[in-house]
């Protein structure tokens, strides 16, 4: 069921990944993803899972948890596997089922399928970790903060994090709705699980349009709403949370600065020969 | 003849996540053809998770629902007949109109059936005439009417299907007092007419004594009482442990009792109060 999704789902708790400084946690992300292309074998990208791994485990976040979230996106790693495994013609060849066929499956493929594989698998693990552990408000004030030096540029921060606070607000109540209508037209006989990709579409309209229409009628009512409190968009707003970096947050910063710095020495400085760890790309 | 019947059903979500609940918790209760149940029950007591286990749109984790004695969710089609035959109309229905026209929105459900032409065509008028819909609003788009004829071009699209069991969740939630006493007719209508079973979900204890024959009291996800409407508004200390009430008729005799100790307790209506409060005063002339 649609309720069941649960990538951008915030599961609260009190773990050290929970308590880090929301802006501290976007950075470190971002520096991860980075870190992540930087990778070029797999000591470096080794390294990274293994850090996925082990937030994951400091966050108390189940793995069962985690595992729903993957579930989403085992087409997309499966689909580029294959590729990889298709195009990538280095190494020992290990099987050419076709003859009269340029495919050809090598150790080069396998390698560059099962490292991409790791590779966008990493990638989802830190960004479900940033959102199953932070607050969307946090987020979105996070962001704020963040894109704060862009007012000097004459960028409404404030009012694009609004904009974004908002949507974010609006998603789990959007959902429900979903579910209300979805379940208000199956009483009604609608028929939205089975029969072709044109059909189901069609089955759709019954659900979309009332849908439709309600955003429109809830945004109209919430604009009225904040007009009604005199709300401008005004950047000179002081906060009830303030937020501040404190020795947590260095002790992140300064973990995280260390494991970018082994991966890019043994990503460019060919310092993985002293470990037994083959280069593959 | 009993129509509907519920037995040791249990339900909850978000399984494994921090936000677990269990919404129903062993639930039991049968329903007879043609009556009238009242469902009360405080916010988040399981009341429209069980409504949703009446036509299969939620399926129960263990136990049974029985529709004519037969499971409605032994197979596909069990599951479709229980679709046409329980008829569940959703708290604020109005949002989910979505045809450019009231007629063929009230259409949808009958269509899906996979009736012909005439026949929906008829249901349609027939529908329309339970809400007193006239022809000229049928032709109307549903988004142009005011909020209490969309509500009931909205329950006339499930009674267009003529379900054996019509289910409503707050029917009258945020009408004015005349347009929830129409409503109220016409449902009462649509089942003389069609001797249907009716069972609506409501907070208003005024409206349940109204009109019910039976009523269900729901508490964190249990059945908490079952049974008429003299036997669970006696019990006022019961039920607004709960957090729910008595209907004001009856907390206003109930108070009235304390001074004049002569008056029946078993008062639910607004009538039988007028009803019993002129008897009371005529005895007292009288004399």
């Amino acid at each position: 069921m649609i309720k069941d999704i649960t990538i951008g789902q915030f599961f609260p708790g009190k773990s050290f990944i929970h308590k880090l400084d929301p802006r501290a946690k976007i950075i470190l992300t971002f520096v991860f993803i980075v870190a992540l292309f930087l990778c070029k074998n797999f000591f470096s990208l080794g390294l990274l899972f293994a850090s996925a791994l082990i937030s994951i485990a400091v966050s108390k976040i189940s793995f069962k948890v985690i595992l729903k979230g993957l579930k989403m996106i085992v087409v997309l790693v499966v689909f580029t596997g294959i590729l990889q495994i298709i195009y990538n013609d280095e190494g020992t060849l290990l099987w050419k089922p076709f003859q009269q066929f340029d495919f050809a499956v090598t150790t080069g493929g396998i390698f560059s399928a099962v490292f991409i594989i790791i590779r966008i698998v990493s990638l989802i693990l830190f960004s479900s970790l940033l959102t199953y552990t932070t607050s969307p408000t946090m987020l979105t004030d996070a962001i704020e903060r963040l894109l704060s030096p862009l007012k000097l540029i004459k960028v409404n921060v404030s009012s694009l994090a609004m904009m974004m606070t908002i949507a974010l607000r609006f998603i789990p109540t959007l959902i429900e709705e979903i579910d209300i209508i979805m379940s208000a037209q199956k009483a009604r006989g609608a028929d939205l699980e089975t029969g072709s990709l044109t059909q189901r579409a069609k089955a759709l309209v019954p659900v979309f349009i009332p849908l439709i229409v309600n955003s429109f009628r809830r945004a109209y009512e919430l604009a009225f709403a904040m007009e009604c409190r005199c709300y401008t968009g005004d950047n000179k707003r002081t906060r009830m949370k303030e937020m501040k970096l404190g020795i947590r947050d260095y002790t992140a910063f300064l973990i995280v600065l260390l494991l970018v710095a082994l991966v890019i020495a043994t990503s460019f400085f060919n310092i993985s020969s002293w470990f037994i760890f083959e280069r593959v790309i | 003849m009993v129509i509907l019947e519920v037995k040791n059903v249990s339900y909850g979500y978000s399984h494994g996540t921090p936000f677990e609940i269990t919404a129903l918790n062993n639930v039991s209760f049968s329903v007879e053809k043609g009556e009238l149940v009242g469902i009360i029950g405080h916010t988040g007591s399981g009341k429209s998770t069980l409504i949703k286990m009446l036509n299969s749109l939620l399926k129960p984790e263990s136990g049974q629902v029985l529709l004519h004695g037969k499971d409605i969710n032994a197979n596909k089609a069990s599951i479709k007949e229980a679709r046409s035959k329980v008829g569940l109309c959703f708290q604020y229905p109005e949002y989910q109109l979505f045809e450019e026209t009231c007629a063929k929105d009230i259409a949808f459900g009958p269509k899906n059936m996979g009736l012909s032409t005439e026949e929906v065509k008829e249901r349609v008028l027939k529908a329309a005439e339970f809400v007193g819909f006239s022809k000229e609003l049928l032709n109307k788009s549903p988004f142009d009417l005011s909020g209490g004829q969309k509500r009931r071009c909205a329950i006339a699209g499930v009674m267009a299907m003529f379900p054996e069991v019509l289910v409503l969740d707050e029917p009258t939630a945020g009408l004015d007092p005349i347009g929830r006493f129409e409503l109220l007719r016409m449902i009462e209508n649509y089942r003389k007419d069609t001797g249907a079973t009716v069972m609506i979900v409501s907070h208003s204890m005024d409206d349940i004594a109204k009109t019910a024959d039976k009523i269900l009291v729901m508490n964190k996800g249990t059945l908490a009482m079952c049974g008429s409407v003299q036997e669970v508004f006696s019990k006022a200390d019961t039920l607004i442990e709960m957090g729910l009430s008595v209907p004001t008729a009856t907390s206003l005799i109930s108070r009235l009792r304390a001074e004049i100790p002569e008056l029946s307790p078993d008062i639910f209506t607004v009538e039988a109060a007028a009803e019993e409060l002129s008897v009371y005063f005529k005895g007292r002339t009288s004399k």
